[in-house]
């Protein structure tokens, strides 16, 4: 059980009776240091873990295990190894960030020594050492949740559970977010962090579930995940001489299911076609090629979407009705 | 060398561990927090400056009319002892009226407002306990309604330029104003936790304090038409925090001053804090009792409800635990109100001799020393008995009532022109029923009396009976220095005031007011048109 931070076993909740099950048996286990991210479309029971995880929820049946420590039998003594922060973040108006902190290194029962270094420490971490006499209210949104990750980590807590940290965030402050919980997996932190934007922190994750409805769908790492996935691809091709013998030529070529032709690019008068190659890179490379000694003129040739956001939407597919 | 350190500073957190624990236990982190945003921004002295410039008028306006009032009543200005125990007793019902509406403002957010602010699932997800929140939050709230409590205190100071209350009184007033705060406090806390939602928490506090404070009344009232004349349950009167602060308030003579009217009607009346002499205990004891059983009651439940898991599984200790504070608390309401029941409470009206002292036999001890002799000394003179004074005939209560009653009772039937008719031809015909003892040493005799009243006119030499009324009547008397009985109050019938024996006498012997009549119309030719 050391090995895992985090397990839980025939994890379920129903928030009423004769409701649908808001989480269908979970297990889950996040080893020590991972990064964990959990990803599914609003409402699929992401927030509700977290919550259970956190001793913030009572699960209807299953057990929690936070190292070691039972979250059923003993709820109290989990907030001792876990910093949660929520998806929506509340802030105590007429504070400033320093007492934001202050006030919840007392509530961990810091000694004022200790409690004097933690606060000047973690607004230097995420960067709001320059605020530290600011009201939080005055904080842009970025601040403040830089700031409640730092509220969540007052206690050096061995595992920081993070619910959409990065949702209503501009681009900016999502990449400064990403390069925080990079530094803090660095410094050996068990995260987990849910989201239901893929690109943004899937790809630091080191382990990845895939939540639909209450269900796990897939988990393990990116890779293994990406390795399951049908691979399959939409290629964008823009051709310049003959678009009718590059559309024969395609369909023709072994692997691809569907070719169309489009109006894309700049210029309304080009013409584009896309096709649905069945394969990996390698298959992809090889029509580029096959186009080529064929004689059609390609001026552009790329993939179209995000291979995380093929891969999601493809496992979830079924379930999404 | 740093295992030394630690050892040190091991043994150092030893010894100051218990005091730390305690003082961290106390002034827990939510308190600093607070205490921290409370007293920030503009709105905290606001809120302070309106409500002592408020407060600072009504005590203005309370004196003006004190003294107008009592100038209007008896033509002389108004002892300074008197006004400054009027302003005393309009200042603490002043207060605890503030601190009625503002306590449940304050502590009906304590629970919700984190849910609203979304800051509770943090403020659950870190080691505080359910028990340290709600006191954190209570504590803070609590800070402001002392703080207006305390800011109250130097306006109350100007009594002691006129006098008449002792630092004891202002003591008492505080510690109800204290106790009625902290269990309106824990109510709007508990609603708090129980519905989520600060509005309807506000709601539910207010409509249980408006219950305490009104409900009583309204619920005697309405289940005993009104004049039966019996006295409110002290378990019904005890609930009102105004009734409290009278019991606590009221002089021995039964006064409170112009704001005597307010509680009175609050508690349906003067009887359960008229005279220490006749409750077993003030009303503000049984509502201390009620209150705090109240208060520890709303503390174990909202402990619960404020946690996120977990709520109603404790385990056997915390079942046991609980039980044993709920039965402590039966104890002490049964201590409270066991004492005296099956009664109701008030004491009948004669004074109950004083039980002859009992021999007590004593034991011959055996000395182990010897006795010398000492030289004899003088007993000491035995004091002369003070004779208790003799009760008035019902002749001289006669005589003493009936320039009093016949003017107060003019000026309430004709406001406008009393003064010509009790000039004119007002007459009242008195009937003493009964003279009863009061208070222990005599000095004080409570009279009930028929009163039968009417005004005549002559004209053209015949009598012309006007408007009149007969009712009864208490009267209470009291023996001065000089020897001499003087009237001290008299109410209009009260059947709770009587003995038992006059209630019984007015039942079976009405006041028969033809007679009345017969007697009045005697004197009224005597008087009016010079017959014999």
């Amino acid at each position: 059980m050391n090995e895992f931070v985090v397990e839980t076993r025939g994890l379920c909740k129903r928030y009423r009776r004769g409701a649908p099950l808001a989480l269908d048996s979970l297990d889950l286990r996040v080893s020590r240091g991972a990064l964990f991210g959990f990803i599914g479309p609003n409402g699929a029971g992401k927030t509700t873990t977290l919550r259970m995880l956190a001793g913030l929820l009572e699960p209807s049946s299953g057990e929690i295990w936070i190292a070691g420590h039972s979250v059923n039998r003993q709820p109290h003594l989990v907030h001792n190894y876990v910093g949660y922060m929520p998806d929506f973040f509340g802030l105590y108006h007429e504070m400033t960030a320093w007492e934001y902190l202050d006030f919840f290194a007392r509530c961990h029962g810091l000694t004022p020594r200790r409690r004097r270094i933690v606060t000047g420490e973690l607004l230097e971490l995420v960067g709001l050492a320059q605020k530290r006499d600011e009201d939080v209210g005055h904080l842009s949104r970025g601040m403040q949740q830089r700031l409640c990750l730092a509220r969540a980590l007052v206690h050096d807590p061995l595992v920081l559970l993070l619910d959409e940290p990065a949702s209503g965030l501009d681009p900016r402050a999502r990449v400064e977010m990403r390069e925080l919980l990079r530094e803090l997996s660095a410094m050996g932190k068990t995260i987990i962090l849910s989201s239901h934007i893929l690109s943004e922190l899937a790809e630091i994750c080191t382990e990845v579930g895939i939540i639909e409805r209450g269900r796990m769908v897939a988990c393990g790492p990116l890779s293994w995940l990406r390795g399951q996935a049908v691979a399959g691809r939409i290629l964008r091709l823009h051709v310049i001489s003959d678009v009718q013998r590059a559309t024969q030529l395609l369909t023709g070529f072994p692997g691809v299911s569907g070719v169309a032709q489009v109006n894309g690019g700049n210029d309304p008068a080009e013409t584009w076609v896309e096709a649905y190659l069945a394969g990996d890179a390698r298959a992809a490379s090889e029509l580029l090629a096959y186009l080529v000694d064929n004689g059609v003129a390609v001026a552009e040739f790329r993939q179209v979407g995000n291979e995380l956001e093929e891969l999601f939407l493809q496992l979830t597919a079924g379930e999404v009705a | 060398m740093k295992e030394e350190r630690t050892l040190q500073n091991a043994k150092k957190s030893q010894s100051l561990s218990l005091a730390s624990c305690l003082i961290s236990r106390l002034i827990n982190p939510i308190i600093i927090k607070e205490m921290r945003g409370q007293m920030r921004g503009p709105r905290a002295f606001i809120i302070l400056t309106a409500y002592l410039a408020g407060l600072g008028g009504l005590t203005y306006a309370l004196y003006r009319m004190t003294l107008t009032s009592f100038a209007g009543y008896t033509g002389v200005s108004p002892q300074s002892a008197y006004v400054g125990q009027t302003l005393f007793y309009g200042l603490a019902f002043l207060v605890l009226l503030c601190v009625c509406f503002i306590t449940p403002t304050l502590t009906a957010g304590a629970i919700s407002g984190e849910q609203e602010r979304r800051t509770y699932d943090m403020l659950l997800s870190t080691p505080l306990r359910p028990f340290s929140i709600l006191w954190g939050k209570m504590v803070a709230s609590l800070m402001w309604i002392f703080m207006l409590i305390l800011a109250a205190v130097p306006l109350s100071s100007l009594i002691f330029i006129f006098g008449g209350i002792a630092l004891r009184d202002i003591i008492q007033v505080i510690g109800i104003l204290g106790l009625v705060a902290v269990t309106y406090g824990s109510l709007g806390m508990f609603f708090s936790a129980l519905t989520r939602r600060t509005g309807q928490a506000t709601v539910f506090t207010y409509l249980i304090v408006m219950a305490f404070i009104f409900g009583g009344v309204f619920f005697w009232v309405g289940s005993n038409i009104m004049g039966r004349g019996d006295v409110m349950p002290r378990g019904l009167a005890c609930l009102s925090p105004i009734g409290a602060l009278a019991s606590a308030l009221i002089t021995p003579e039964g006064t409170l001053g112009p704001v005597g009217g307010l509680s009175m009607l609050l508690v349906g009346g003067t009887d359960w804090f008229h005279s220490s002499g006749r409750l077993f205990r003030p009303l503000w004891q049984y509502t201390t009792a009620v209150y705090l059983a109240l208060t520890v009651m709303l503390w174990l439940v909202t402990a619960q409800l404020v946690r996120p898991v977990r709520r109603w599984r404790l385990g056997w200790k915390g079942w046991l635990l609980r039980l044993f504070i709920v039965l402590l608390l039966a104890g002490e309401l049964g201590v409270v109100f066991g004492s005296d029941w099956g009664t109701t409470g008030l004491r009948a009206s004669s004074p109950q001799p004083f039980p002859a002292p009992t021999a007590v036999p004593v034991a011959s001890v055996p000395v182990a020393w010897e006795v010398v002799d000492l030289p004899t000394a003088t007993p000491p003179p035995t004091p002369t008995p003070v004779p208790l004074p003799t009760p008035p005939s019902p002749a001289e209560v006669e005589e003493m009532l009936e320039g009093f009653v016949v003017q107060n009772l003019m000026q309430n039937i004709m406001p406008q022109d009393y003064e010509r008719l009790f000039n004119a031809g007002a007459f009242c015909d008195l009937e003493v029923l009964d003279i009863s003892g009061f208070a222990p040493d005599g000095r004080q005799v409570q009279a009930s009396l028929w009163v039968y009243c009417r005004v005549y006119s002559a004209e053209d030499g015949e009598l012309q009976p006007g408007v009149g009324l007969s009712l009864p009547l208490v009267a209470s008397l009291f023996y001065d220095q000089n020897g001499l009985w003087r009237l001290d109050s008299y109410y209009i019938h009260a059947a709770n005031m009587l003995s038992p024996e006059v209630r019984q006498h007015l039942l079976v012997h009405p006041y028969d007011e033809a007679l009345g009549e017969a007697r009045l119309r005697e004197r009224a030719r005597e008087a009016l048109l010079g017959e014999e």
